[in-house]
């Protein structure tokens, strides 16, 4: 207390301060790599606490005792430089990067680790290995960086967030989404990008077995994300300023028939199906169904002529000996490729923290967002833009002809309005206009952030309090015009709506924490206690007709008319207890053991269903420190770390009230009898409520290697895992007879095994450096088991398509594609005819030329249940897996190059053998009767006589032809380049003259090239859930960005 | 000091901990289910035909009604038509005859009244344990319930053949074998027995209760069962307690039947034919749109409709001259509405421009709103009269006819006649029909007028005599078409030729490609395959899930 100050920085900055002053040492440390100044490099007088940090030129100077005095150089990624005083009273020093920083400190739960000290799967990312790429979430960076994390962009629309699986799906109806812990704070969703901004990240961990996430028991399931925020540093202000901005512009567009195609392809449908022509084309008839022109193109009609992003950060970080703090704020902007579709957001953050009393700390790490986002329909087959960009016809127009201008204005509305003057379009209306009128947007507060209070007593406890926050409100705006299309499009009153929904989440952590040393037995305990609390309530309005449709009129207040009022409310809360002991001997042997008990609200509290106990415990052995090893002489060999781990997580993810039967009533439950009308109030069951429901478990096993060779150039980390999850808490699936509510249940078993690699080699020692790091994984999900009910349970069916895609079976992965083999299309009725089973008899009887043939696979099962051969029926028994919507592997690979001030880095991610169902189908074929345009290339498209086409079947033939088989099946693998950035670094000789310590110019190109054999527009669509996985329904599609950036550091 | 701080310390890490209570969080908003009351339970039975209000499919309330659609679009009364000629493709394959077990129809249907059953199963369960209320009350809402259900199968009966019995809440069981038609027949029989014997009559009801499954009701349905399975005597006895009950009588106007009316004027709700009604009433934000009259409207604002359902010519030609039924069934294309705005001007509705209708002509029956409301929405609130007493005696002379008791069949068969031949044959609300003239605007049929004749030269002394066919055979064909224009565009068209095919083997196919084959329409009609489209197919997804076993799929699917 009195002569020495500790001041933990997270990032594992130790400072010293020293006081006693003999002779004056100074220098300059710099960069080996690049020969810039370090500032921040801590000096330290070897066996004493005393030190110095140099500034941002470099320099330091520091006060030693005697000329035998050593001085150690430390910085964190750096090796550490040990240099005797002597007589030297200049001392310069250029450290060299460290490949393998070993005494990087980890975040782990409710805690720090060293790195070395890992027992279970954790992998780490740095801030400075996303910084060059610009994305508004760190979900995006993520994508294709850590072995094991699957990252899915949900599509390219601004502001859309993306799908992360860690490990694989332990669940086919709950949340698969791994938890996001910022600063200590779980965040209530998964959409990281509305909350943090990239820029103010310090680190990410993510824990990825059991054994490490199990201190998050309750939520840590499948996953989780730890992000830490940059915190201040006692030393001047750093301020950074970074801004970039580019285009966004979409990849692929729709390659869709021009009119002459599409009138060619109606010709045949109706030949076929012997329908009378639709109007638009019987009145070509004259001119021999011949189009002049390309007809409409609606994807250019509805998109842009480019998106737009910009982004711009301010951060400033600094302190002195007793406060610090972070500060900054960002903004972020895209206009998306389609029009209307935008997303805004205002970051601000402000980190501080204050020691006093010696032995306290006190801070708050806060962060407020404002976004705004405005969306448009995709993702959906029947209505979304994207969808009817493809499925408009070429022969309707944007815009209204003169008649139809006249009409408009005999209805009694004012064609100088642009709303007016879309052209009316059939099959749900004008996509232009839609977009063009489309005033819905939310917009969002977030208030994220905790306030601690941390006691450091006797050296070796520490306590730690700390109150979080995640409260949200959520304000939806809508508005809709007064319009007049045709006499079918039509809005005759103006209207509006506005909704509010408010999200309050509470937890309060307390910690304490006990390390003890003895010879070179070190101990760390932990024990402490977790609450948190979930609030919801929304309020929605609407209204019509008010006196303008300005925009000061968009408020329930200025309607004449009030529609409806709408309101509702729900809570829900999850207390724990945990502990745990982390033992290391000599650095040599480590384990861990967690234990947790979580108590949830979800269950019933009277049986003790409510609570979980989850134990883990896992271990290392730094094979490389034992005196065996170091006999072999292996100098090549850096370290060899074998680890393993097991353990149990909790989860709890369904709705609130699933345990208990509810009786709801709604705005719509009333009946009227009698003719005078007199409405009854009803009360209906609301759910099928299940009272045993308690906790999913999800078991883990980890096997892990990490192996440094080579002066440690060369890494490689090696798991592999195997993930059960038990009393999976699924939605029992019953036949739609049974009519219910579905019930949740735990049945079920879902087994992941994986094997994740990741190798890097990095040279640094030269005037150029590079590095090439890849990291691949190969995960295989299996149902085990459905539960006593069922062996297996098929999706929902999907909107028009009237049949399910995917299904859960045992043996098989989750959401496997099930339907029908196809053997080809029937060319001839000799070919029908000669499909015969072993008794002679027409597989196919119903068939005609032009259908597909389809595989006899199987017959009834026979009376003990057993699976029969082919029986010469084509029925529900044949359908078999033929396809899955899970790649057997993803992968990843990064090459840095730098030479000078010059850096290259380029990202390369993609996966490998999955499908994708293309909704896209149904409309080219399924529900094509002459309304909806089809993708160019008629050969393609449509059987049209024999040895035309083996792979599809003649338009408008048998619905048969379009149940589910391998014909709605795309290959969905594809390779990508993500990101390429060229930066140019200018030197420090330059910037001294301007006051700047560092100024970075780059350009950076993402998704510039992507290689697939998708027959969709882009092979990266959103995930969905267990049983609707891999379904295309016309996305938003991923965006190429071209982008420039300039970032100062003063 | 230290200890004191230590302590304090740990006690910040448990004492805030120790109770249970934090994580017993009450229900908001809604009832926990020990608050079942029987009244509102019921009222939810009635209702979730009307709103369908299931979690699962909160906004789909109009399948309740698709049942209705597929007896009219699928048979040669109607054309499936819609926003477009692709619109509703589901119901044009089934038009088509293209039926697959993954027809998106066919499962709406078949979902949304196994969603009911559950709903009244799950109430039915409810009052079994109930003891808050007196017996006899609980008996007169286990009776309306068990009518409800009763009505749901006999739906899902006629149109698969054998379903389904899900007669309580099923339970971890839950793969149950389908049963034979006969067998849920034999069911309903026992229920509507036991509601028969409760029920009370119609007119035993106060005002304000009508609408509740009434004895007639139930007696109605049964005879309709009955009639199904040619038990003639048990049928004929049903509509004879039904006929002597003198609770119902014929509408002395045919056109009166769907008079909506304003609040206090005229209305014909529950009137005086009305066997059995489900009310809809005008609520705000179209809390419980009629969408069984809304999806057949026609597509102009003014009409507020979909557009589904375009008559054929077939079914206009089948009428006799000059019956009057024509102008309260048909709406054709130029007619004029005097449509009436909210100040009370006149706004005049002329029909026309309707995508894909074929013969240009809409169902009238679903169009009587417009001319009786000042305001329109697309919410007209029509009622759907699933029964009405025209019905009772048209079975009746079936039933009657095939036991041999000819007059009794022709006495109720020229009730049903003289009430068609005494109705107006002019319509106030339109000023102007175009059934006599050219044939204009996109109307692509025969080259011929609507009418084949001129309605106002048509000698009234001649319209609709009374029939005095004696011949068995003959008789039951007079009374088959005097079904088919009595009830045309009311939903049982398709259903009323599949239970005649039980009478006369393979007749809706027959009745079917005569159609297709008259009007050249060989896509609609053409393609009917005897034994095979007499039924549904059973969807394929429950099959997926419970297997052919359980769940055999019908003859040719």
């Amino acid at each position: 207390m009195k002569k020495q100050l500790l001041l933990i920085i997270v990032g594992s900055l130790f400072t010293f301060f020293g006081v006693y002053a003999q002779k004056v040492i100074y220098g300059k440390v710099i960069d080996g790599s690049n020969g810039e100044p370090l500032p921040g490099v801590n000096v330290l007088i070897e066996g004493s606490n005393e030190g110095t940090v140099t500034n941002l030129e470099g320099q330091y100077e520091i006060t030693v005792d005697g000329s035998d005095a050593i001085l150690s150089f430390s910085y964190v990624g750096y090796l550490n430089e040990i240099v005797p005083v002597n007589n030297q009273s200049e001392i310069n020093i250029s450290l060299s990067p460290d490949i393998q920083s070993l005494d990087e400190i980890v975040v782990v739960g409710y805690g720090t680790q060293k790195k070395s000290d890992l027992t279970g799967a954790v992998a780490s990312v740095n801030a400075e290995e996303l910084e060059n790429i610009p994305a508004p979430g760190i979900d995006r960076a993520l994508q294709g960086r850590v072995a094991g994390v699957t990252v899915n962009a949900n599509g390219g629309a601004p502001g859309s967030g993306t799908t992360v699986r860690i490990r694989g799906m332990g669940s086919i109806y709950g949340a698969n989404g791994p938890l996001y812990v910022v600063d200590g704070i779980p965040l209530a969703d998964d959409n990281i990008s509305n909350v943090v901004n990239p820029a103010d990240i310090e680190s990410i961990e993510v824990l990825k077995d059991a054994a490490s996430a199990a201190i998050y028991g309750s939520r840590g399931s499948n996953g989780v994300i730890i992000i830490t925020t940059r915190k201040g540093t006692s030393q001047e202000p750093k301020i950074t300023l970074n801004a970039w901005a580019g285009t966004s512009n979409p990849v692929n567009t729709p390659d869709v028939a021009n009119a002459q195609e599409y009138i060619d392809l109606a010709l045949i449908y109706f030949d076929n199906t012997g329908r009378p022509l639709p109007r638009n084309i019987r009145t070509l008839q004259a001119d021999s169904f011949r189009y002049e022109g390309p007809g409409t193109n609606w994807w250019d009609a509805v998109t842009r002529e480019q998106g737009t992003l910009q982004n711009y950060d301010f951060s400033m970080t600094g302190g002195s000996d007793n406060f610090t703090y972070a500060t900054g704020a960002g903004y972020y902007s895209h206009k998306g490729f389609i029009k209307s579709s935008s997303y805004e957001r205002f970051n601000f953050r402000l980190n501080t923290s204050y020691k006093f009393l010696d032995m306290f700390t006190a801070g708050t790490n806060m962060s407020f967002t404002n976004y705004t986002y405005k969306g448009i329909s995709e993702n959906n087959p029947e209505g979304g833009v994207v969808a009817k960009a493809y499925q408009l016809s070429p022969l309707e127009a944007v815009w209204k002809d003169q008649d139809e201008l006249i009409e408009t204005a005999n209805a009694g509305y004012d064609t100088t309005k642009v709303i007016n003057r879309y052209a009316p379009v059939n099959s749900g209306g004008n996509i232009v206009r839609n977009v063009e009128q489309d005033n819905s947007f939310h917009k969002e507060n977030v208030l994220f952030g905790n306030v601690f209070l941390e006691a450091n007593l006797f050296d070796h406890i520490k306590i730690r309090s700390e109150y979080g926050m995640d409260v949200r409100r959520r304000d939806n705006y809508n508005f809709n015009p007064r319009f007049w299309s045709s006499n079918v499009e039509v809005n005759e009153f103006p209207t509006v709506s506005r909704g509010y929904e408010f999200r309050n989440n509470w937890v309060s952590n307390n910690i304490i924490t006990y390390d003890e040393s003895f010879g070179q037995h070190n101990f760390t305990l932990m024990a402490g206690a977790t609450f948190e609390e979930f609030n919801y309530e929304d309020l929605f309005g609407s209204a019509r007709n008010m006196p303008s449709e300005d925009p000061g009129f968009w408020y329930i207040d200025s309607a004449e008319e009030i529609i409806d009022a709408d309101g509702g409310a729900s809570e829900s809360a999850l207390m724990s207890y945990l502990g745990r002991l982390n033992y290391s001997f000599a650095s040599k042997y480590l384990l861990t053991f967690n234990i947790r008990r979580d108590g949830t609200s979800k269950f019933r509290t009277e049986d003790g269903r409510a609570w979980g106990v989850f134990p883990s415990i896992s271990g290392g052995w730094v094979i490389s420190k034992e005196n065996f090893f170091q006999s072999l002489n292996a100098d090549w060999v850096n370290r060899v770390k074998l680890r393993a781990s097991w353990g149990q997580v909790g989860n709890q993810a369904i709705p609130n009230n699933a345990f208990r039967p509810v009786l709801t009533s709604s705005e719509r439950d009333f009946y009227a009898f009698g003719p005078g009308e007199i409405f009854y109030t009803a009360y209906r069951p609301a759910n099928n409520a299940n009272p045993f429901l308690h906790w999913e478990t999800s078991e883990s096993i980890n096997y892990g290697a990490d192996i440094n060779l080579f002066g440690n150039r060369v890494q490689f980390t090696g798991e592999y895992f195997i993930r059960k999850t038990i009393d999976n808490l699924m939605i029992v699936p019953l036949p739609e007879y049974a009519g219910t509510p579905s019930a949740w249940a735990n049945i079920g078993e879902i087994h992941n095994r994986g094997t994740e690699l990741a190798l890097t080699y990095n040279n640094f020692d030269g005037a150029f450096n590079y590095s090439i790091g890849g990291n691949i994984t190969f995960l295989t999900n299996e149902v085990v088991n459905l539960g006593p009910t069922a062996d297996q349970i098929v999706g929902d069916k999907s909107g028009r398509l009237g049949f399910s895609s995917n299904i859960a079976r045992n043996g098989h992965p989750i959401g496997e594609f099930y339907g029908y083999e196809i053997l080809g299309v029937f060319d001839t009725e000799e070919e029908i005819a000669a499909y015969l089973n072993d008794g002679g008899n027409l597989i196919q009887p119903e068939a005609e030329p032009g259908d597909f043939q389809f595989a006899d696979i199987a017959g009834a099962p026979d009376e003990n249940g057993n699976p029969t051969g082919p029986d010469g029926i084509i029925n529900e028994f044949d359908k078999t897996g033929i396809g899955s919507p899970h790649p057997d592997f993803v992968y990843g690979f990064t090459i840095n190059l730098a030479y000078k001030g010059f850096e290259l880095d380029m990202f390369f991610q993609g996966q490998y053998g999955n499908d994708v169902f293309m909704y896209q189908k149904f409309y080219n074929n399924k529900g094509y009767n002459g309304g909806f345009n089809q993708i160019s290339g008629l050969e393609e498209i449509s059987w049209t006589g024999p040895n035309t086409t083996d792979k599809n079947p003649k338009l408008g033939g048998n619905p048969n032809n379009y149940q589910m088989s391998e014909w709605w099946l795309s290959d969905g693998s594809y390779f990508r380049a993500k990101n390429i950035t060229l930066a140019y670094n200018l030197p420090a000789s330059i910037l001294s003259n301007v006051k700047l310590s560092g100024l970075k110019i780059y350009v950076t190109a993402e998704n510039l090239l992507t290689l697939t054999k998708y027959r969709g527009m882009d092979p990266e669509i959103p995930s969905g859930y267990g049983l609707n996985l891999g379904i295309d329904r016309y996305t938003y599609p991923v965006a190429r960005n071209i982008i420039g950036g300039v970032k100062f550091n003063f | 000091m230290k200890k004191t701080i230590l302590l304090l310390a740990i006690s910040i890490v448990f004492a805030t901990s120790c109770s249970e209570e934090f994580i017993e969080r009450p229900l908001l908003v809604d009832l926990s289910a020990e608050n079942f009351d029987p009244e509102t339970a019921v009222t939810a039975c009635y209702n979730i035909m009307v709103n369908s209000v299931t979690n699962a499919y909160p906004n789909q309330r109009w399948f309740n009604w698709q049942t209705y659609i597929q007896g009219d679009a699928i048979s040669d009364d109607a054309f499936k038509s819609g926003a477009d000629c692709d619109d509703a493709p589901a119901i044009a394959e089934m038009e088509r005859f293209m039926l697959d077990p993954a027809n998106v129809q066919v499962g709406n249907f078949w979902r949304t009244q196994y969603q009911h059953i559950y709903y009244f199963n799950w109430t039915l369960a409810g009052l079994a344990v109930n003891e808050s209320i007196p017996e006899e009350l609980k008996n007169q809402y286990r009776s309306e319930v068990l009518f409800l259900r009763s009505l749901a199968y006999f739906w899902l009966n006629r149109a698969f053949g054998g379903v389904v019995p899900v007669f309580e809440l099923v339970g971890d069981e839950v793969e149950i074998k389908r049963a034979t038609e006969d067998e849920i027949w034999a069911q309903l029989e026992k229920d509507l027995q036991y509601a028969i014997d409760i029920l009370p009559e119609k007119s035993e009801y106060p005002l304000a209760d009508l609408g509740r499954a009434t004895r007639g009701s139930a007696r109605a349905l049964l005879a309709k069962i009955y009639l199904h399975q040619l038990k003639y005597q048990a049928s004929l006895d049903q509509t004879q307690a039904i006929i002597q009950s003198g609770e119902y009588e014929l509408e002395n106007d045919y056109r009166n039947l769907w008079k909506r009316g304003l609040p206090g004027d005229d209305r014909n709700e529950h009137g005086i034919e009305s066997v059995f009604e489900i009310t809809f009433a005008p609520a705000i934000d179209e809390r419980n749109p009629a969408d069984w009259a809304r999806s057949q409207r026609g597509r102009q604002p003014e009409l507020g409709g979909w557009g589904l359902i375009n008559p054929t010519l077939d079914l206009l030609d089948t009428y006799e001259e000059g019956d009057p039924r024509i102008i309260s069934t048909f709406l054709f294309d130029g007619d004029t509405m005097p449509k009436v705005d909210s100040l009370g001007a006149s706004l005049g509705i002329t029909v026309g421009g309707q995508p894909c209708n074929i013969h240009m002509m809409l169902n009238y029956k679903v169009h009587r709103a417009q001319n009786e409301y000042s305001e329109l929405t697309d919410n007209m609130a029509e009622n759907f009269i699933v029964i009405r007493f025209a019905d009772v005696l048209l079975m009746y002379a079936e039933a009657a006819n095939e036991l041999g008791r000819t007059s009794e069949a022709l006495d109720k068969l020229n009730m049903v006649r003289e009430r068609a031949r005494n109705s107006s044959r002019v319509d106030p609300n339109r000023t102007y029909i175009n059934f006599n003239g050219p044939i204009g605007g996109n109307y692509t049929g025969p080259e011929r007028g609507y009418l084949t004749y001129d309605w106002n030269t048509v000698d009234e002394s001649t319209i609709l005599p009374d029939i005095t066919i004696t011949d068995k055979i003959e008789l039951r064909h007079a009374i088959w078409k005097e079904r088919r224009t009595e009830f045309a565009l009311e939903g049982e068209r398709f259903f009323d030729l599949t239970r005649q095919t039980k009478v006369e083997p393979n007749r809706v196919g027959q009745v079917m490609r005569a159609f297709a084959e008259k009007w050249d329409i060989d896509w609609k009609g053409g393609s009917f395959k005897d034994g095979k489209h007499e039924v549904f197919p059973i969807p394929g997804s429950e099959i997926d899930l419970v297997g052919l076993e359980f769940l055999p799929q019908n003859n040719g699917y």
